[in-house]
């Protein structure tokens, strides 16, 4: 069924709206969400709280693209338990490695300017990652959106793992630079 | 929270259009993508390829052995259909004239492709048909908004064709973009900045820095301006101080201007501006905060004196003309409104001539800031995978060399001083004669003019902006609640009504 249909389903209040995206799109963000919590039960309650959410916002919402609405949410979801879970230091999934290897080029004391928020900075992203390349954006995210490990990464973007980690580490100071120009990082 | 964990929470909120690029990867297997796929089976392929080269190549020798002799150059490797870049660049459709903006973008995308071989560039032209137009612009802004979109605009701030008749408001054909600016501010276009500013052989010194900075928002650089103009008012010195008229209060803003001619009391003595709104307030937005910062008070102090103008020059001609005829006939008119362009220069060249004392004086804003308006543009789209190659191929519209050829061919179609400011005033007047050479007496034919006559391309400038479909629109609502045209007599409103019902229009356009 294409979005366009499902969409209307919801608009429609049909609960068949969220069995045709579960069957869908269900796979794959379970799977993003098992990328950042590590575990499987944790990424099946993101993932129904994720479509709840889409029950809700739609309508009046009509995401276009429907895929990545849904990711943003099942992600931002999935951040917020895992931080949580952290918290209570109760592990992680992949993306916990990236926020260790962020800590090479952003140091635990570096913050942020006070006044800042987090769609601000959002919007700021979307500008560095509009300067990229369309493959170097696919790493990046790949590997701090989507919390992919560095194999599949490699895999999937035809280089070597020891290319990828070196590019992400070009990256992440890319980004440090492009803040610091922006003036954000305290 | 720290900037790191700050970063990658904030990540969930980043523009779908970005989200789009990551999902291929979100499935349980990796996906075999075209490279992986290539770079696997490249050794086997490798193997067959060479092994039924060599067989072709053998077979040939064999069976073809004249085919060395022949004359046909052996041509180097075409690329493969994965290795070609595509772009696609939009331009408007003005015409075929070898005049109108769109014959050197057609001519240099051949000479682009064929010093490129990679880069393959397809040309879509905005119709200039109303009725075909308005599906075309209906499309792309679908495509833009779903992360879409051409790869480079090149593009008029107002088509050409837009030009209305301001009595009766007659159509006008609608820009792609109704507000470039926002459009910048939405991010509509790919930030260029790091392009720019490695560019080594682009000439930045000449470039006019003012108005190439019009196309950035902060450190964002969106928008490559190419042309611009500003606001100008041609005295004849002489004239006005016989009507005791001074120069200079009409030069301070253009708030001064209209009151100067309306206690003069006498509207014949200078035409209608055409773009009173944009020429009047140097800054009406703020589209960060997607605000309306004209105040009405300002607003209200401006319709009182415009009121009064409007009414005392309702029965002149609007400005500018556009051949020798009109330019002698308004040779009797003390004060011409007009645009930095080729008639400004016809009447300087006039007035060299016949020795009379003539001023270009430029208009300013309310506020006494002298706004330039960027009337010719390129940008790369936001949603352009190939930002470097667009980049390289945008550039070339700000060489001295294109901008000069650009220039030869006079400004007529396209509006606007070439950004690479200095050095075309001769290049422009020479076009000018061989075009008008059969109209023009000889003595003009015989003048010479450079940039040390046209002192106006050295007059600072405060602010840049895009003129606006919603400039022209308050434009015209304002000269319609100002007075009747069919019964041509004013029309008693109360200005504050005025001011409060224009300022909520601009306040709902900003928010659409």
């Amino acid at each position: 069924m294409t979005d366009q249909k499902i969409i209307e389903l919801f608009f429609a209040r049909s609960q068949d709206a969220v069995t045709e995206i579960k069957q869908k799109y269900g796979t794959r963000l379970l799977l993003l969400s098992r990328n950042i919590l590590g575990d499987l039960l944790d990424a099946e309650e993101c993932v129904n709280d994720t479509l709840l959410a889409a029950w809700n916002a739609i309508p009046p919402t009509r995401p276009n693209p429907l895929l990545a609405w849904l990711c943003a949410t099942v992600r931002n979801i999935s951040m917020n338990r895992l931080r949580g879970k952290r918290a209570e230091k109760r592990g992680g999934g992949q993306i916990c490695e990236a926020f260790d290897e962020f800590a090479d080029t952003f140091p635990d004391q570096e913050t942020l300017e006070t006044e800042f928020d987090r769609r601000e900075l959002a919007r700021l992203l979307d500008r560095f990652l509009s300067r990229l390349a369309k493959r170097d954006r696919q790493l990046f995210l790949g590997r701090y959106f989507a919390g992919k490990s560095i194999c599949e990464l490699a895999q999937f973007l035809g280089m070597t793992q020891e290319n990828c980690r070196v590019r992400l580490l070009r990256l992440r100071r890319k980004l440090h630079a492009f803040l610091q120009r922006e003036g954000i990082l305290e | 929270m720290n900037a790191r964990n700050e970063i990658l929470f904030a990540l969930s909120e980043i523009s779908p259009k970005h989200i789009r690029c990551v999902t291929p990867l979100l499935s349980e297997r990796p996906a075999v993508t075209r490279r992986s796929f290539m770079k696997k089976t490249a050794k086997w392929t490798g193997k067959i390829i060479g092994t039924a080269a060599a067989a072709v190549i053998v077979l040939g020798l064999i069976f073809l052995p004249g085919l060395w002799q022949s004359n046909t150059p052996l041509q180097s490797a075409s690329p493969t259909e994965d290795e070609t870049i595509h772009l696609t660049l939009l331009i408007e459709s003005e015409g075929t004239s070898e005049f109108c903006t769109n014959h050197y973008p057609e001519k240099y995308v051949t000479e682009y492709e064929k010093d490129h071989p990679s880069v393959e560039i397809q040309i879509e032209k905005l119709p200039e048909d109303v009725e075909e137009r308005e599906p075309v612009l209906q499309r792309i802004r679908t495509e833009i908004m779903a992360g879409k979109g051409p790869d480079i605009f090149l593009l008029p701030t107002c088509p050409v064709g837009s030009d209305y008749d301001l009595d009766t408001g007659n159509a006008y054909l609608e820009p792609l973009f109704q507000n470039v600016e926002q459009s910048m501010y939405g991010e509509k276009f790919l930030d260029i900045s790091q392009y720019y500013d490695a560019d080594m052989e682009l000439d930045k010194e000449g470039l006019n820095q003012a108005v190439m900075d019009g196309g950035c928002v902060g450190d964002a650089r969106y928008v490559l301006p190419l042309r611009y103009t500003v606001p100008v008012a041609l005295a004849d010195v002489s004239a006005l101080k016989e009507r005791k008229i001074d120069v200079n209060s009409l030069s301070s803003s253009v708030e001064s201007f209209f009151s100067t001619l309306v206690a003069y009391g006498d509207g014949s003595i200078s035409p209608q501006l055409q773009s009173t709104f944009f020429c009047a307030f140097p800054e009406i937005y703020d589209y960060k905060r997607e605000k309306v910062t004209l105040e009405q008070e300002k607003m209200t102090s401006f319709i009182n004196v415009y009121r009064e103008y409007v009414a005392l020059s309702a029965d002149c001609p609007v400005f500018p003309p556009d051949n020798s005829k009109d330019i002698e006939v308004n040779r009797e008119t003390p004060l011409v409104l007009d645009n930095l362009g080729e008639d400004v220069l016809v009447l300087t060249a006039l007035s060299r001539l016949s020795g009379e004392e003539t001023e270009v004086i430029p208009l300013n804003t309310f506020d006494g800031t002298l706004t330039a308006s960027v009337t010719y543009w390129c940008a790369v789209g936001n949603s352009c995978e190939h930002p470097q190659e667009a980049y390289d191929f945008i550039s070339h519209f700000l060489s001295p060399d294109f901008q000069k050829d650009q220039t030869a061919l006079g400004l007529g179609s396209c509006p606007g001083w070439p950004v690479r400011t200095n050095g075309f005033v001769s290049t422009l007047w020479n076009s000018y004669k061989e075009f008008h050479k059969v109209d023009l007496p000889k003595e003009i034919l015989e003048l010479a003019l450079t940039d040390e006559d046209f002192s106006i391309l050295q007059a600072e400038i405060g602010a840049v902006r895009f003129e606006t479909v919603w400039d022209r629109d308050m434009d015209m609502a304002l000269r319609r609640r100002l007075y009747d045209w069919d019964a041509m007599k004013p029309i008693t409103e109360d200005t504050n009504t005025i001011a409060q019902d224009i300022l909520d229009e601009l306040r709902w356009r900003i928010q659409e």
